[in-house]
């Protein structure tokens, strides 16, 4: 079965200063970057996830999201 | 030797052919454009839809038997393109791994050379660290994106220092890399380690091609070996095991992808780089 992960971008207001699922993540699955082309600007970054068949579910982003963005199925 | 030192080597591996760090060669592959786009739009890049398919959950698409092939032979296909690459696509950007003794060979005939923040570890881990020794026109192109500044600014190193932060770098267990940007134009050296390097992470969990196995691979002399154990934790390729019984590391030379790391940390020298063409089996295997 395919895992599925969501995170709530409403949620995740500031990815480029939290960074804790990024940084928690065993296998290294998760993602920042610029939804459009470039930006500097750190409002625009977001988190995604995308290596998705990698996940374990071993939930540590989950304990470690802040703002309980993220839902793994 | 590989393909691409036959192409872009005169003779020797590509990545000692001085004229790969030429200015010249960067002018003739418009490379300051090409990385302009390529680093400013990186993680754009690397999640990249493909043939219209998206990138998220590429593992599962990557292991279906028909799509999966199709993908990997698509994606080859473009990081190896030779001419009119096109960075959106990383077109003419892959790497191969070097071993510490080539890395500062590579330090001393490439200029300028600068610190700059690596910008896979940023992507992947939120991590500023800065790893990544650029050459010639990238010094210029990472100067202008605020991402991949380090702290105290890009700053030019001398010979000797770079070639002492590489060690440093290799002591501390770090894979060093050289990178196409784009090919024959070479643009950095990397400090990587799994799974935050995309480049490693992609090439051992679904075997696309973006970085190639050295022109090494490492063999173990049993008589010298005194079973100390300090080789066994420095793999990154799942190469390297200690099995107790026979109390010696056991190398498996497919996966064995020459970085010399465990080599490096042997106190005894027991364990030795061997060009990959003496290898019947392996050297072919990049």
């Amino acid at each position: 079965m395919k895992t599925k992960i969501k995170i709530d971008q409403a949620k995740c207001t500031k990815p480029e200063e939290c960074r804790k699922c990024l940084q928690a993540c065993p296998p290294a699955i998760f993602m920042i970057y610029s939804p459009e082309k470039y930006s500097n600007d750190p409002k625009e970054w977001k988190v995604d996830v995308i290596f998705t068949d990698l996940c374990t579910k071993c939930y540590e982003c989950i304990n470690v999201c802040p703002k309980d963005a993220i839902e793994i199925r | 030797m590989c393909q691409w030192c036959y192409k872009h080597g005169a003779g020797n591996k590509w990545y000692l052919n001085s004229k790969n760090y030429l200015r010249e060669t960067a002018e003739e592959v418009n490379a300051q454009q090409y990385l302009e786009m390529l680093w400013k739009n990186f993680e754009k890049v690397y999640i990249q839809k493909i043939f219209g398919i998206s990138s998220k959950g590429v593992g599962y698409k990557l292991k279906n038997p028909l799509l999966g092939r199709l993908l990997k032979w698509y994606i080859n296909r473009w990081l190896h393109k030779e001419k009119n690459q096109d960075p959106l696509r990383a077109e003419g950007h892959f790497g191969q791994v070097v071993p510490l003794e080539d890395a500062k060979k590579i330090l001393e005939i490439a200029e300028p050379i600068a610190r700059i923040n690596c910008a896979c570890r940023w992507m992947q881990r939120g991590i500023k660290d800065d790893c990544c020794l650029a050459f010639g026109v990238l010094t210029e192109v990472a100067a202008k994106l605020p991402r991949y500044v380090p702290e105290h600014g890009v700053k030019k190193l001398t010979i000797d220092k770079a070639q002492k932060f590489v060690e440093e770098m290799n002591k501390r267990g770090r894979v060093n890399t050289i990178w196409f940007g784009p090919i024959p134009h070479i643009g950095a050296l990397c400090n990587c380690d799994y799974p935050q390097c995309t480049g490693i992470r992609i090439r051992r969990d679904y075997e696309i091609l973006t970085l190639h196995k050295s022109e090494y691979v490492v063999r173990v002399d049993p008589n010298k070996c005194t079973s100390c154990r300090k080789c066994a934790t420095r793999c990154q390729f799942g190469a390297l095991t200690f099995p107790d019984s026979i109390g010696r590391p056991y190398i498996d030379m497919w996966k064995c992808f020459g970085c010399g790391l465990c080599a490096t940390t042997c106190p005894e020298e027991a364990i030795t780089l061997v060009d990959r063409e003496t290898i019947p089996m392996l050297k072919e295997a990049y």
